[in-house]
This record gives structure tokens, sequence and C-alpha cells, in this order.
């Protein structure tokens, strides 16, 4: 325990640990592969020493993150607040922190949508949910979050790699650092959002920070080309381009027998092996016509309101099951980043939940009943939540003090409503849960303690959760 | 103030503490009787270990208590109820709860000593604030002269930075590889000084030169060469977090001038600019110039521009949104990258974490980390912030200025009257609404041809605005109040900080002294006085400066470093792994007169340079963490290499130089790439990488593949990836196909039609050598396999594609991509 953490520097420690950096910078995911694949690479297995997880098996091996861009309103679609209603075209008791400045009339406004109980467990929804609401026995729904900062970007990044500060990985990125691949020939932290839109703080979402690039999403289009330049150049047919692969591989074996000291050129080697077939790995993986008509309607791919998020999120599961560890799925571009209705909130948020609702549900049936969800978690979350009060004539503000979000599979307690808030909906009474709570809770769900998952940056042994300084734990409650 | 009040506490405190001051016949002093209270009971969390050390209260002596913590001084003397110290002490709050307790007769002398004016034996010195092992840590110290060892034996006359490896080698039983072929060594330097392949033709020529001079004339030249300034201001501009857009939001707005500052950094490295004089300018260049003054001089440009290096941290503050704090938080936030980038470029020094704590490992209290925000403040005042935008000047003189001004004004004016003169004109001769006047409407059109020629006219007199420069400067000679903010909260500040640089290097004759600044002028000194502090001659900070540098340029000729963490050259970071190496060269810097050039100069002309990359047959390695430099380390071109290189061998590339940059396209899901298509001739986009817009949230894909460095501050070493996204931009990619082609046509336009020639020719163009006679059998039979893959589809150009593929796949070889 006390060898991982260092009162001061150790320098053979930090020495072996550069050389793993070294290591991991030389030679690609595809690379690695054959080492890695569907075991913990050297990294992590140095960070969970000594089998110290082997005691059980992880309940989770592989994630699917949803996130919602903009900030969904709790108060309109997971946390009901009838009390709401007694200060209707009242200031806010104590008034409230708001992003935007002068919001002198800000006037309590609850939420016009009805909300009723689901399943066994009767969790509660909003009506603009109706069917997520049909999967609440799946769900467990965390009411107490709560995080850092107000504005987008800074909370974005929170949630993604634990601070509002730049240049740091992201959870997807820890995690395939610590685990790994589960298919050669795929990446194994894939991105897929809005082909038509780049939403908010762009690359940062999937960045790999001061982790080694190779831990960094990989895009990949859910339209047209997966991915760039897989298409061979006109005129050049595939027959042209394995006699191109050939002739490459013998020049660089010739090269590599001068430099029988440089592992690098093997990597290289391999890699341009894999651009020969990753084509036909990526596009089968990506290839929702291969689903059934039935499967296809479950996602709503038949209803324009569900966009190209419906698509999006049945490639998920398709990714999944072809053994890519981590997919982050961003929702569509709607007026801007979808929830973030400063303006026309009772509209938008309609809309918007329309394009959400039913693929997202679709995808945790679906994986649950393909059996993926037992080893599988979903994350549908945003960034924070929004006010209980009006911004101008009918918008809502950005709320930091608390939201909610839904987590099904990877031994998450299903059917449990955790945490609750103020009758406002405006601050967590009970349970708070921080975003660095959060990914403790999660990275343990992998059979990663958090507080051991480390990479030396600029003279600190830098973690997603920053343990020292945060003291963050898992949240066992939430877990079954 | 409530007297009986506070006589109330006083005669409680005097009955719950039966010891009061009066019992003492005279005060005690720190050394006697205080300072061993402290000793055992207080300083495991206020004392010399500053990981463990709370609030920042360093209890070792009677100044540094006084000094106080993150809550201001602990103690006023004479006045125990005000002192903090004490009221912690009174109210039972320390030591805290599990602590060994207080007696009462400690409290007691404690209280006496505060009651008694806190005073100290001034006769023995405080204790420091750092240790000597601190002050005395390899990269801290004063440089050293080398002890090279003695130039004997055999292969006597080696140079400094050979003899200085080669004793590392022996004691590891190794020896220097045999000498590189001059063809490897040709392209080596080429590749290395300038980022370009030579041409067939410039190796021929080295190859031939028979003069035992030979290798240093072509050092020479390509050291003169204005491409060195492109290839190493790259390096720069990574070190300094150059970007072309704001960046950090979502608006990522542009920064229409930066380019001017990469200008300035390929000129400098271009003339030599004394490496000293290089940070001196771009820290203060405009306290050296004095602006506004009259006149305007190319050097008053030059350190105008020079002082935009402060302004490379992201700063999104053109589009805040939000609250007053969300401004005040972003506000800070360049402030802070901007620190990080200056700290760590200058010092490779990782000083974020003293924002909140005094730093764990490295000896730089939270103090410093204020003290040095103190030097920038002015420049960058939270409380009056100025945005990027505005921070602008007209690169010119108050005269000329005034003159443009004023011939403006005048050309406006007549302009004006001649517009006046047509629409009176116009008024009067008017014609009817109901009857069309043929002849009228001719006159009106001849006056209204004849005043659109006479504004242009005017307007042709008017001269040219003056170029706009992007700058720093402080915003005023009144300096502001710089706080510490207690664990790095905006919100929550401590004590008031005084300017200063890093502590640890301070010595006698180096301290940082504020010069009061010409009266009319509106700098605080501040910068120019850091400035001069650092690059003071002989001084510890120079020192560290000068290690940090070499050791950058090392880093760029061979791919690695003799530091192997080059951000981070304090305690937690790894000592060098050539240290009298790092030593010799850092001394030659200053030696040199600081003048870059002669320390790539030694490298180059080093044998540990010329050596061959290949393995020795025996394979040995000494140790695989450190390179042994028993061969020339090769390593993989940088993303700009790769591009320049393919551009350059496809015989497009545009040497133009400077200016604003080059427009990408986005093609959506980020996707970035240059304008020119597949099939494309030389295009304006075909120039060095360099001079591509680096727009922070759309970096030009290809180069992002090849590990591009992100700015998110400031980038000390780039990673080197290896990931299929490469393999496939350089098999398919637009550039890659492209560029083939047009390799494949100058092939064919400078050699014979015969198969043989061809691929020759093209071994030399791209790989500076000619391919064996087994690669020659592979080539020939690839070029008649696509051939004819190409006939048998049709393809009426099958000769020319297929020589064109091949051109593509000799440049994805591992070969072209590596320095060797």
């Amino acid at each position: 325990m006390s060898k991982f953490r260092l009162p001061g520097p150790v320098p053979e420690l930090l020495t072996r640990r550069a050389s793993l950096r070294n290591i991991a910078e030389k030679t690609g995911w595809l690379a690695l592969a054959s080492t890695i694949c569907n075991q913990r690479s050297d990294a992590a297995c140095d960070f969970s020493s000594n089998g110290r997880m082997a005691h059980f098996t992880p309940p989770a091996t592989r994630m699917v993150l949803l996130f919602q861009h903009g900030g969904p309103s709790q108060i309109d679609l997971f946390d009901p607040k009838p009390a709401l209603r007694k200060y209707a075209g009242q200031p806010m008791p104590g008034g409230v922190e708001a992003f935007f400045d002068k919001q002198d009339s800000s006037l309590c406004t609850p939420s016009p949508f009805r909300f009723s109980q689901h399943g066994q467990s009767g969790m509660e929804f909003s009506e603009l949910l109706p069917h997520l609401a049909g999967c609440a026995d799946d769900l467990t729904m965390i009411r107490s979050l709560h995080t850092v900062v107000n504005d987008h970007e800074g909370a974005l990044r929170h949630f993604q790699t634990g601070k509002p500060r730049v240049g740091r990985p992201t959870i997807g990125a820890w995690l395939t650092y610590a685990l790994g691949t589960r298919n050669a020939n795929l990446p194994p932290y894939v991105v897929l959002s809005d082909p038509k839109h780049d939403q908010l703080d762009g690359i940062r979402n999937w960045s790999s920070g001061f982790l080694p690039p190779m831990y960094q999403g990989t895009p990949l289009r859910s339209d047209g080309e997966a991915l760039f330049n897989l298409e061979l150049p006109s005129g050049v047919t595939s027959r042209m381009q394995r006699e191109n692969l050939l002739l490459l591989e013998t020049l660089n074996r010739e090269h590599r027998t001068r430099f029988s000291h440089l592992s690098e050129l093997d990597a290289r080697i391999a890699n341009n092996a894999l651009a020969g077939t990753i084509g036909d790995e990526v596009v089968a993986a990506m290839d929702i016509s291969q689903e059934t008509a039935a499967t296809r309607q479950m996602y709503g791919m038949e209803h324009e309101e569900t966009g190209t998020y419906s698509r999006r999120c049945l490639m998920a599961r398709r990714l999944l099951e072809h053994g890519v560890r981590f997919v982050a799925v961003f929702n569509d571009e709607i007026m801007g980043d979808p929830w973030d209705t400063h303006s026309d909130h009772n509209a938008r948020i309609q809309k918007v939940s329309r394009n959400v609702d039913q693929p997202s549900a679709a995808l945790i049936t679906d994986m649950r009943q393909r059996g993926l969800l037992e080893d599988s978690i979903v994350l549908w979350i945003g960034e924070f939540g929004r006010l209980p009060v009006a911004q101008g004539k009918d918008g809502r503000d950005h709320n930091r003090h608390a939201f909610t979000a839904l987590v099904s599979g990877g031994g998450f307690r299903p059917g449990m409503v955790y945490g609750s808030t103020d009758d406002f909906g405006y601050r967590v009474t009970e349970h708070p849960l921080s975003i660095g709570e959060l990914h403790a809770t999660l990275l343990r769900q992998f059979g990663l303690e958090h507080d051991k998952l480390t990479f030396p940056h600029q003279g600190r042994q830098e973690s997603l959760t920053d343990a020292d300084i945060t003291g963050v734990k898992p949240r066992l409650e939430l877990l079954v | 103030m409530n007297w009986p009040h506070v006589s109330a506490i006083a005669l409680l405190i005097g009955i719950f503490f039966p010891f009061s001051s009066a019992v003492f016949a005279e005060p005690p002093l720190f050394e006697r009787g205080v300072r061993e209270i402290f000793a055992t009971k207080c300083l495991d969390c206020h004392g010399l270990d500053k990981a463990k050390r709370k609030a920042e209260l360093d209890l070792r002596s009677a100044s540094s208590t006084l000094t106080g913590g993150e809550s201001g001084p602990a103690v006023v003397p004479g006045q125990p109820d005000n002192s903090l110290l004490w009221k912690m002490i009174e109210s039972q709050a320390m030591p805290p709860e599990g602590a060994m307790a207080l007696t009462d007769e400690e409290r007691a002398t404690i209280h006496a000593w505060i009651a008694g004016g806190a005073e100290s034996d001034q006769s023995t010195s405080p204790p420091d604030e750092f240790t000597l092992e601190d002050r005395n840590f390899w990269s801290f110290r004063p440089l050293e002269d080398p002890k090279l060892p003695a130039d004997e034996g055999a292969d006597s006359g080696l140079s400094p930075i050979d003899r200085l490896i080669r004793q590392r080698l022996r004691a590891n039983g190794l020896t220097l590889a045999p000498e590189a072929d001059r063809r490897t060594l040709c392209r080596r330097l080429y590749l290395d000084l300038i980022g370009l392949p030579p041409t067939p033709e410039e190796v021929d020529e080295f190859v031939r030169d028979t003069d035992p001079a030979a290798y240093v004339h072509l050092v020479d030249a390509l050291l003169s060469s204005p491409q060195f300034g492109e290839r190493w201001g790259r390096q720069w501009l990574d070190v300094v977090g150059y970007a072309d857009s704001n960046g950090y939001i979502r608006h990522d707005s542009p920064r229409p001038l930066a380019w001017r500052y990469r200008d300035y950094v390929v000129d400098s490295l271009n003339s030599d600019m004394p490496y000293d004089q290089f940070w001196v300018e771009q820290l203060a260049g405009d306290e050296l110039v004095g602006y506004p003054a009259s006149q305007f001089s190319a050097e008053d440009r030059r350190r105008l521009t020079a002082t935009h290096f402060l302004r490379n941290a992201p700063d999104g503050t053109d589009n805040t949104e939000g609250n007053e704090i969300t401004r005040t938080i972003e506000r800070y936030a360049v402030l802070e990258s901007q620190l990080q980038i200056t700290m760590s470029a200058m010092f490779g020094m990782t000083i974020d974490c003293a924002r909140c704590h005094s730093h764990k490992f490295d000896p730089i209290p939270q103090r410093d980390y204020y003290a040095l925000q103190a030097v920038f403040y002015p420049a960058f005042n939270v409380q009056n912030w100025v945005q990027p935008k505005d921070r602008w000047i007209y690169a010119a003189g108050k005269d000329e200025i005034a003159a443009w001004t004023e011939k403006n004004k005048l050309a406006e004016d007549e302009a004006r009257a001649l517009q006046a003169a047509f629409d009176t004109w116009l008024a009067e001769n008017r014609p009817s609404e109901d009857a069309a006047d043929p002849e009228l409407t001719r006159r009106i059109d001849a006056r209204r041809a004849q005043l659109e020629q006479d504004l242009a006219a005017v307007r042709a007199r008017c001269p040219a605005e003056p170029d706009k420069l992007a700058w720093t400067t402080d915003l005023s000679a009144q300096e502001p109040d710089v706080h510490l903010l207690k664990r790095g909260d905006y919100f929550d500040p401590g004590p008031l900080v005084e300017p200063g640089p890093l502590s640890v290097l301070v010595e006698p004759g180096n301290e940082m002294s504020i010069e009061p600044t010409p009266a009319g002028e509106r700098t605080t000194g501040r910068r120019l006085a850091f400035a001069r502090w650092a690059t003071r001659p002989d001084s510890r900070a120079a020192a560290l400066l000068a290690r940090v540098h070499v050791d950058r340029l090392w880093h760029g000729h061979f791919g690695t470093g003799l530091v192997p963490t080059p951000e981070n050259f304090g305690v937690s970071g790894l000592a060098p792994t050539h240290p009298e190496l790092l030593e010799y060269l850092a001394h030659a810097l200053a030696d040199a007169g600081w003048r870059q050039k002669e320390i790539h100069r030694q490298i180059v002309l080093s044998q540990t340079y010329k050596q061959s990359a290949s393995s020795p047959d025996s394979g040995a390695t000494a140790d695989s963490e450190t390179l042994p430099y028993n061969r020339f380390p090769a390593h993989r071109l940088d993303a700009e290499q790769i591009r320049d290189s393919i551009l350059s061998v496809a015989g497009l590339l545009d040497l133009t130089m400077g200016g604003p940059p080059i427009e990408f396209v986005d093609h959506g899901n980020r996707q970035i790439v240059l304008p020119a298509g597949y099939n494309d001739g030389p295009h304006p986009s075909d120039r060095r990488s360099l001079y591509v817009r680096y727009r922070r949230s759309q970096p030009l894909t290809f180069l992002q593949v090849f590990d591009q460095a992100t700015p998110d501050p400031n980038c000390l070493s780039r990673g080197r990836s290896t990931v299929v996204a490469q393999s496939l931009m350089l098999l398919n990619g637009p550039l890659s196909v492209r560029a083939a082609r047009h390799f494949a046509e100058r092939v064919l336009r400078e050699t014979a039609d015969n198969s043989e020639h061809k691929i020759t020719r093209a071994f030399e163009i791209a790989l500076a050598r000619q391919p064996t006679d087994s690669e020659l059998a592979e080539c020939e039979q690839f070029l008649k396999t696509q051939e004819q893959q190409m006939v048998d589809v049709n393809n009426p150009q099958a000769a020319v594609l297929a020589l064109a593929e091949f051109c593509k796949v000799l440049l994805a070889s591992n070969e072209f991509l590596q320095l060797q």
C-alpha cells in the first residue's frame, strides 16, 4: 500500500515507470495488442499489483458513455419537485448562483411536466422520458451529483478528466491505459459524435492528456467512411494495395535488419499490415445493416427525431460486442449543445428528449437482452444540471450544485434512487456525490484502485481522482 | 474599540494562566525557551518538511514565525491577543487533537515571548528556508568548471563532447561506432539542421568533396541557411506554446498577429541572437524600448514583437461568458498558464503545485509562486483586465502615427468635400420624376464617374495604415496589490506578496532589484528586473537557464535529451544521464556569449554525432534506460519534418518565408486538411508546416497524427507514437497520393526511361542512397506487376501510375521517416 503513496521521490520506481511510458509511446495499441489483448497491460499490472484485485472478478470490463452535452434539467426529467409550485413566481429564498449575470428577476419556475412511478422499483420519471422510464428496474438513478464549476468547458473537463483544467486524460483514456485493448484490430477507445457538428471543447472530450497519445479516443464517423483515409485512392485497386503493402514490408524488413535495436520499427511494420485489414474490421463493427428491422425499430431509427443519435447508440452496442473497451457517444447538435436551454426551455427540452430518450433506452434494453449489461456499464450523464428559477423569459441557467445521472449494469444497484435534493432541486441534501467519487466508483467496478492508477507527469504521480488531495473514495452504496 | 471587553478577556487569561508574563524577569528570546517548545510540539506540521507543512506556517525561527503562513503573520509582537498563533493556542485549537498538548508552563512562555515583543537573538542567523542540500541540488548549483577527461591515447584529438562520451563508453566496455557513410551523414545533417532532405546533387557534391574540411563547410553552410531558423524555431514554438488562436473557450478566437512573433523567433535563431538577450526581449522587450516614443526603429519593432511570448498561453477572455466568478477564474487561468510556460521554458521547473501549497518535492514555497505571479501581474491584472483583442499597437513612432492620422484626416475631409459638392450638384440637377431626360442621365453618370475617380485619387494619396503588432506591456506604472491565495482559492486572499524570483536561486550578488522606470513610461520594471536576474552572468539562475537550454538542443539533435525529464529539472525529475556533458555544454553556451549556433556546431561536429546509427554486430546495450551513445540514436522524424520532406521530394515545396499563416480547410468530423486536392499541381499551401495556421481546436490532421505539439499550455517534449492512422495517412491520404504523383513525374523528368534508372533515381531523391541489388530486383518486379494490373483495367497511364505507387511506398517507408 505505502509502496505507492510516495512520501518523496523514489528514483528507481520513477525510472521504471518512465521506461514503461517509453514503451507505451513507442508502440501503438494495435502493435501492443498481442501482448495486452484480453489482459491488463503491463502498466495496469504494475498499479493494481500483486493480485490485489484478484479476489473478485471485476463486474465491468467495458463501458458506454452516453454524454448529454449542455446540462440536462434534472427537475424536468428525473427529480420531481412538487413543492416548487408553492414558490412559483417568487424569488428563490436565499438566491441562486447563476452562470449569467443580471438575473435579478430570477423567479422560481416549477416544471410543467408530469412525473409518475415506473417499474417494480417505482422510480420516478417525467413524461418526457417514457422509454427510459421503461428501463427503471435496470437503472441506478443518482440525484445527488454536484460539480465544481458552472461553465460548460470547465464542467465538461471536470467530468471527463477529474479537473476543470485542460491537458488531462479522460476517464476513457485512463481505462484504456489501465486495461488495454480487447480486440487487436479495433481502437480500444472509440468516439461517436454528431458527424455534422463539433461539440463543445472538441477533441478535449477524448484527450489522452499527459498519457501517451495511443490512449486517446479514436473518432469513428457514424456516416460515410468510418475512419479517414480508409478508402483506397482512386485508381488503386485492392490488389494493387496488396502489392504496395508487400513492397513496403519488404523494404521495411530490409531496413529493420540494420536497426535490430529499434523495436518501434516492428510496431510500424505491424501497423502498415493492419492498415490493409482494419477497414474490414471497422466496417464490420459499424455496419448496422446487419441488424434486424426490429432492432433498428427499437432504437427509433425510423423516427426522424432520433436523428443520428439512434444510429450511434446502436453502433456503440456493436462496437462493445466487437471488443471495444470504451465507447463515448455524444448527442446530436440541436440548436447548439442540446440540453443547454437558456431560452425556450420547455419546447427545447421536449425536442431533445424525443431525440435522446428512445435510443438511450433501447441501448440499455438491448444490452440487457444480450447479456452485455453483466459486464458493461452504461452511464447517462451531462456536465451539470439546471436551475429551478427561470432565466429571462423562458430559459433555465446552469446549476452545478445538483444534477442527476443514470447508470446501468456493471454491478451498480438496479432500481435504486440514490441521494436527494432540497425542495427546489437546487442543492443536494442527502448523499452528495462528487464527480471524483463517481470516478473512483467506476474505476473500482473495473477492478482498478483509483489511487493506484497513476502516471508520472511533471514531477507528480497524477491520477484521475487525485485522491491524495481530494480524499475521494468509491461509493459502495451504489453497488450491488 | 471596546476596552472593558478587552480587559475582561485579559483578566480571564490572567486567571486561566497562573504563570502570566509578569512571572518572567525579562521576556524570553525565541532561542531561549520558545524554540525548544516549538521543536518538540509543533515542528511535525510546521517545520522543515514542506510536504507535511500545514497552512504554510514554518515555526523554526522567529522570523519565519513572524512571517507566518497562508493566513498572514502568526505573531504581532507585543500583542498576544492579536496574534493568530496565540489565539490558536489559547482556544486549544493548536496543537490539534491527538497531538501532544502544551503544558501550562509552555503556554505561558509563548505568551510571554509574544507579549515581550517576540524578540530573537540576532546573533544566531535564522535557519534558511532551504537546506544546503536544497541549494546544492545538481540543477540549482552555479556552473562548475567541467572536468574533462584527458585527451590521450591512440584516438586523441577528440572534442570535449567526445571525450566525455568516450569516458562513459569505456566504463561500460563500449566504444564509439565508426563514422556513418557520407551519404547518410549528408542526409542526417540536412534533416537535422534545416529539416529538409538534401537533393541528389547536394549529396553528390558532398560525397565528391575531397577537402578534409568538407564536413565542416557543410555544417557552416547549413547553420547559415535561412531554413535553419525554421527547423529550430519550431522547437522553440513548442516550448513556448505558440498558437494562432486563443483557445480555451468554444470560440477559440483567432490571434491574427501571432505570426509576427513566430517570425521573430525564426529571425532570432537565424541571426544567432544570444540566448540571454532572447529571454530579456521576450520577457521585457517593452521595458527596453520605452514605448511610445517619437521614433520607431526596426530594433524597437523586434523587441516589442518579442513580448508576444507572454501572450502564448490560452486566453479565452475575448469571449468570456457568465458571471464575475467565471471571469475571475478565466483571467487567473491566463496568468497561471503564462507563468507555467515561462518557468518551464526557462528553468524546466513545474511550479504549478505551489499555487495551492508549497511544493512537496522542490524547494519552492507557495510564497514564491505568488512572488513570481506579481512579476507578471501588472501586465495581466485580474482586477483591470485587457482582452487579447485589445492588446496591440501600431508598429510606428508617435510622429509617424500622428502624420498618418493627420494625412488621413485631411484625406477624409477632402473626400467629404468632394462628396458634398457632388450631392449639392445632384440636388440642383435632379431629373424630374415623370419625364426621362437621357442627356441629364448621361451628365449625372459622367459626374458620378468623375467623383469615383477623384475619391480614388484621394485614397491613393492617403498613406497606408501602419502595421499592427500584438504585444504585452504593463497596464500602468502603478504597482498593483498581489496577494497569496490561500490554498490557491481566488476568492480567499492571504497576505500581500512582493514581486520576486525563485528564491532557491537567489544568492548574494544576484537578488532581483527593480529599477525605477523613467517618468512617463507605463511599466513597473518588474519583468525587466526578473529577466536581468535570470540572465545575470555566473549566477545560479543563469546556470539553470543554460542547462535547460543545452539539454533542449541535445534533444533536438539526438531525439532524446540528457535529462530524461525535460519538463522537470527539479528534485522529483530524473538526474541527467551524462551530468558532466550537460555541465560542459552549459558552460560552453555561456562562454560563447550565449550564441546557440556554437552549441549546435560543437554537437554536430562531434564524433558522437557522426557515428553510424545502425546496430553494431555485438548489439551491446549497456543499459536500456540510458542511451549509451555507442551509435547515433536513430529516431523517427517529427511531424513537420515528415510533411516538409514529402513536399520537398515531390518538388512541390515553396520555401517562401514568414508572413500570415496558411489557411486550412475543415472537412468536418475533425478532418482538417490543406486545400490542395488529390489532383492539384503545385499549390500556395505547399509551404513549410511551420506556417500552417495552428488553431487549437482544429490542428492539421496530418501533423497531429504524427504527434505535433499540443500547446496545453506548452510542450517540452513531444510524444512519438506509432498508430495505424499514420499508415493510412501515408498510404491513402491526399498529401501522399498527390506528392507521389509529382515525385514520379520528377523522376521521369530527371532520368532515362528505364526502370532501373527510375528506381535508382527515386531512391536517391527520397533516401539519399542507391538501392541494393535485391531492393532493385524487388522494385522492378513491383513496377511490372503494378503496371500490368493497370493495363488489365485499361488505364492508359499505367506506367506513370505504377511509378507513382512505387514512389508512395518509398515515402511511407521506415527509412524515409527516420533520421539515421
